[in-house]
């Protein structure tokens, strides 16, 4: 019982040139006296308790050299030996607080014992010193391999990191780091306690700083970790927690690599501190105590009748569904210990003996029981990437809430009937940053409303889907701020999907492989790198693309009813992957009724397949690279004004055989290069609306070939074949005529190639001033 | 280290210097529990551990304990009762009217009333199980925090224990509901395993919780 050991000096006794005023305390590897110099300074002076003086000296030497640059360390003034050999070391003082003639040190640990937990702002200022020290140290090669609340002193009323005695050199570590006795339980790396031969000084110093502040912010003890006293709120949990959760994971990969990182994460934390929404609502509540008293009163009131209500609406809904359908014994894994896609044929066998999973810590063994999915998805996902999740019979599974994906799995349901059924508000899955791989499985969903769905891809997030079906109703994907991928594989088939556009970054990206379906499904493209695309080498029926999104229709590929409307119409044809709402067509794509409001932009290939009505409005329609492109004869061609306003607001550039057209201004209200590649169309039309204004409308480019009678849609009437070249037609008052405006263009630039074309246009007028049009 | 099973007398008798720490931070916090709960300040909770250590150890460094005595719990708590009474009543002649903390009824009646350890009903033995199993739930949930990752283990805390809203921790915590979900699961089963342990040796052990 060390404590009983009387100090060995006392009161006025010589030390070298001090005198001792009062012993201080007795460490585990030195004593601590206060003492006075020939100035009546008082001082401290640390005696070293170590055998090998001479390597002790030489230690010490250093870390005095090593203190002189760090202001964050306590600094060593001088060092030297007692008459008996026994090195020693004067310090400054850490401030008192005891009564003077009493004296205990300021220390961390001290301040948490007397006060418990310190404000989070405070304990991330502490903290950030303390990490530029010890990231000072490391840069140097050294470490202090004992950090601990007890070795932060406060002097002046600053932090300062002190007692060096086990500082490291990292390549030839200290005998206390080599038979594993450095640094104080609690304050070390588990890992490092099992087996000392993995003492990491750096990653021991950054786990220390970890615990240190879980200390701090909690006025816990370490032994309590990770416990969080309950009047702390969570706002200020989720900005403190991460900081040492992940400097003391149990996961080595997960820990900081360096100071700087751990730095940079407490910069981030006191920033979001700083600025959390309760500063700003504690500051204006002092400025405005005396109205908000009143308002909080009243709103108690509201929040307490509210919640009364709310409370028996839970509570009747928890009833119905707090857990899962339960399947024991469903689950068997096949673990990829390696991460790298592929299955190492570490198989247990089903169907009883599910998911063994022999490396990581506290991850899913004999004993644990699985016995829901959602179990299964955890473990699996605890372990890793990589892990296949199956099935060893037909299941129905009701899930109770969403299933998180955080790792790349997969769920594979063989040959065995799998139905899954969403829970009733949140999606079924929400993915992201990772990838989630579905196979041979029905998803249910009955959600409605925001949120809801069954799925949910987020950010990074990728979802294969290998047939899968629905049911039906497969709505609501949405990316937070990046886009995500989904493969639709192997007959597939899903409906109502909606695919919001990313705030930022690059849009999401759909596959439709060969024989699945996509069904009522809408696509948001986004500003990004890549806006966001359809490829379509399966069926896409009644999907609309906004904004930047695309469709590529591969051969192969059927796309029934699209509409494509693009505010911000920026089509460069020449650099396909650029934005704007492009539909292309490659060879052997097909397209069977499309919609183009606005700004989109349709490319077909030789040998691709426009057939059903196209519908154009506020468009380019033009072969892309190939100069003779082949359009279906029974193709419905119509010219659709009924979106414009007035005059058009087309100005953009785009390239067709080998021409750029550099088009600007109010020229065209729809706009088809290679005219002559429809006149063979089954029949031609121009949409107006009952209201639309009188005026001409620049309909096609290139379109002197153009002899076929022209239909003329008002509203929902259909007056069939009365439009052509140089001749009126007139209903009521109105007169409506088509001509030819020959455009002769003269280059602007020597980079642009221009071309003559003569202009289809529609002149609406009211009788006896159509000369005037 | 949950249980006063031989295993942990055994760890208690290999290493001396062990021994009497382990011994002192595996009971200090029970004993200052009793202590407080019989109007005692924290030196007079300290002075009760000093002597119920020295009575236990009796002048050695290594604690040997008869099993032929019966169960640990039973006469540990005897030695609680026995030295914890004699020192209200040192203090009671001082300053029982003095001192406002040393009134409360729980100590008047002890002061009155001699303890029978045989009694089911003994209010010293009452109050003793009730801080033992109090005592015993503290060190289930350590042993839950051991056995369980961090992250689990203060989710389901502040979930379960806490009676936080999950979807406010969920929010705040950057997890979802359905992680929530399964790690209170998981430790609500591990807990479960650990209180029915505890029970073998503790049958009158049956922690309320949410659970």
């Amino acid at each position: 019982m060390s404590f009983l050991i009387p100090f060995e000096f006392h009161k006025d006794d010589r030390l070298a040139d001090f005198t001792v005023v009062k012993p201080v305390s007795r460490g585990g590897n030195g004593d601590l006296y206060l003492v006075r110099d020939d100035t009546e300074k008082l001082l401290v002076m640390k005696i070293v308790r170590k055998v090998n003086n001479d390597s002790e000296l030489s230690g010490i030497e250093q870390s005095r050299a090593v203190s002189s640059h760090i202001p964050d360390l306590v600094p060593i003034l001088k060092t030297g030996k007692l008459a008996d050999g026994r090195v020693y070391c004067i310090m400054p003082p850490a401030d008192n607080v005891a009564q003077w003639p009493e004296y205990k040190p300021d220390t961390l640990a001290e301040r948490i014992r007397k006060n418990g937990r310190i404000p989070p702002d405070e304990v991330l200022e502490i903290m950030g010193r303390m990490l530029n020290a010890i990231k000072l140290l490391h840069d140097v090669g050294l470490a202090h391999c004992d950090i601990k609340p007890e070795n932060i002193l406060f002097i002046g009323g600053n932090p300062k990191l002190t007692d060096y005695s086990l500082l490291s050199e990292m390549a030839e570590h200290s005998a206390e780091v080599q038979n594993g006795t450095a640094g104080t339980i609690g304050f070390i790396p588990p890992e490092m306690i099992d087996n000392p031969a993995c003492y990491n000084p750096r990653g021991a110093d950054l786990y220390a700083v970890g615990k240190i502040l879980y200390c701090a912010w909690t006025g816990n003890d370490v032994i309590s970790f990770p416990s969080v006293p309950r009047d702390i709120p969570l706002q200020e949990i989720g900005i403190i927690r991460p900081l040492y959760m992940r400097a003391c994971s149990v996961a080595l990969a997960k820990r900081y690599r360096n100071a700087d990182e751990f730095i940079s994460a407490v910069e981030d934390a006191r920033f979001r501190l700083d600025h959390a929404v309760s500063a700003h609502v504690r500051s204006n509540f002092r400025k405005n105590l005396p109205v908000l008293l009143l308002f909080f009163l009243v709103l108690l009131c509201v929040i307490g009748i509210a919640n009364i209500v709310l409370l028996l609406k839970n509570q009747s809904g928890k009833e119905k569904h707090n857990q899962d359908t339960t399947a024991t014994g469903l689950f068997y894994a096949v673990i990829d210990e390696d991460d790298n896609e592929e299955n190492d044929g570490k198989q247990t066998a089903p169907p009883f003996d599910p998911l063994i999973i022999t490396t990581g810590l506290d991850v899913m063994d004999a004993n644990d029981d699985v016995n829901s999915l959602r179990e299964a998805l955890v473990y699996a996902q605890r372990h890793g990437a990589g892990a296949t999740l199956s099935f060893t019979g037909d299941f129905e599974i009701r899930l109770s809430s969403t299933l998180a994906v955080t790792q790349n799995v997969i769920i594979d349901a063989g040959t065995n009937k799998v139905t899954l059924i969403g829970p009733e508000t949140e999606p079924m899955f929400q993915v992201a940053d990772s990838r989630l791989t579905l196979k041979n499985m029905s998803l249910i969903s009955d959600c409605t409303g925001d949120g809801g769905g069954i799925l949910d891809v987020r950010e990074f997030g990728r979802m294969d889907l290998y047939s899968v079906k629905d049911g039906g109703n497969a709505k609501l994907l949405w990316a937070v701020s990046h886009g995500f991928d989904i493969n639709l594989n192997d007959g597939t088939h899903l409906h109502r999907m909606q695919v919001s556009p990313p705030v930022s970054g690059d849009g999401s990206h759909i596959k439709i492989n060969a024989g699945t379906l996509l069904e009522d499904t809408t696509l948001a493209g986004c500003a990004g790198r890549r806006g966001g695309d359809y490829v379509v080498s399966g069926t896409l029926k009644n999907a609309s693309v906004t904004e930047y999104g695309d469709i590529y229709v591969k051969d192969g590929g059927v796309c029934e009813n699209i509409t494509v409307k693009c505010t911000s119409f920026e089509p460069y044809m020449d650099t396909m992957s650029a934005v704007g709402g492009f539909v292309i067509n490659s060879p052997g794509g097909k397209i069977n009724g499309m919609k183009i409001e606005y700004g989109g932009v349709l490319g077909y290939e030789k040998d691709s397949v426009l057939t059903g009505t196209i519908s154009i409005g506020g468009a380019v329609i033009a072969p892309v690279r190939t100069e003779k492109s082949v359009i279906d004869r029974e193709t419905d061609l119509m010219f659709d004004l009924t979106e414009r306003t007035g005059k058009n607001n087309f100005s953009f550039n785009y390239m067709t055989n080998r021409f750029i057209y550099y088009v600007t201004g109010n020229e065209f209200d729809t706009m088809i290069d290679n005219m002559k590649a429809f006149c063979g169309a089954r029949s031609y039309a121009v949409k107006i609306r009952d209201d639309q204004a009188p005026g001409t409308y620049r309909l096609a480019a290139n379109a002197s070939d153009f002899s076929s009678p022209i239909s003329l849609v008002i509203g929902e009437e259909v007056y069939s074949d009365v439009l052509s070249v140089g001749k009126n037609y007139s209903i009521g008052d109105t007169v409506y005529s088509l001509g030819l405006d020959n455009v002769s263009e003269t280059g602007e630039s020597s980079a642009i190639f221009f071309k003559e074309y003569n202009v289809l246009t529609l002149t609406i007028a009211a009788r006896g001033s159509e000369t005037n049009q | 280290m949950y249980t006063t099973r031989k295993t942990l007398l055994q760890k208690l008798q290999e290493n001396d210097d062990i021994s009497w720490n382990e011994f002192y931070s595996l009971y200090a916090p029970l004993v200052f529990a009793i202590g407080r709960r019989l109007g005692m300040s924290q030196e007079d909770c300290k002075d009760l551990m000093q002597e119920i250590m020295l009575a236990l150890f009796n002048g050695k460094e290594i604690l040997h304990y008869d099993e032929s005595k019966g169960k640990f719990r039973t006469y540990f708590g005897q030695i609680v009762c026995h030295k914890a009474l004699k020192m209200i009543q040192r203090s009671a002649r001082y300053s029982l009217s003095a001192s406002p903390q040393n009134t409360s009824d729980e100590t008047r009646f002890l002061l009155r009333n001699s303890p029978d350890h045989q009694r089911q009903d003994d209010p010293f033995q009452k109050i003793f199980n009730e801080e033992f199993n109090s005592y015993l739930l503290t060190l289930a949930l350590n042993e839950l925090r051991a056995r369980i990752e961090p992250e689990t283990y203060d989710i389901f805390e502040m979930v379960v224990l806490q009676e936080r809203p999950p979807k406010e921790v969920a929010k705040y915590l950057g997890v979802s509901r359905a992680v929530i979900d399964v790690y209170c699961s998981r430790c609500r089963k591990r807990l479960q395993k650990i209180i029915s342990d505890i029970r073998v040796d503790n049958p009158d052990f049956n922690p309320e919780l949410p659970l």
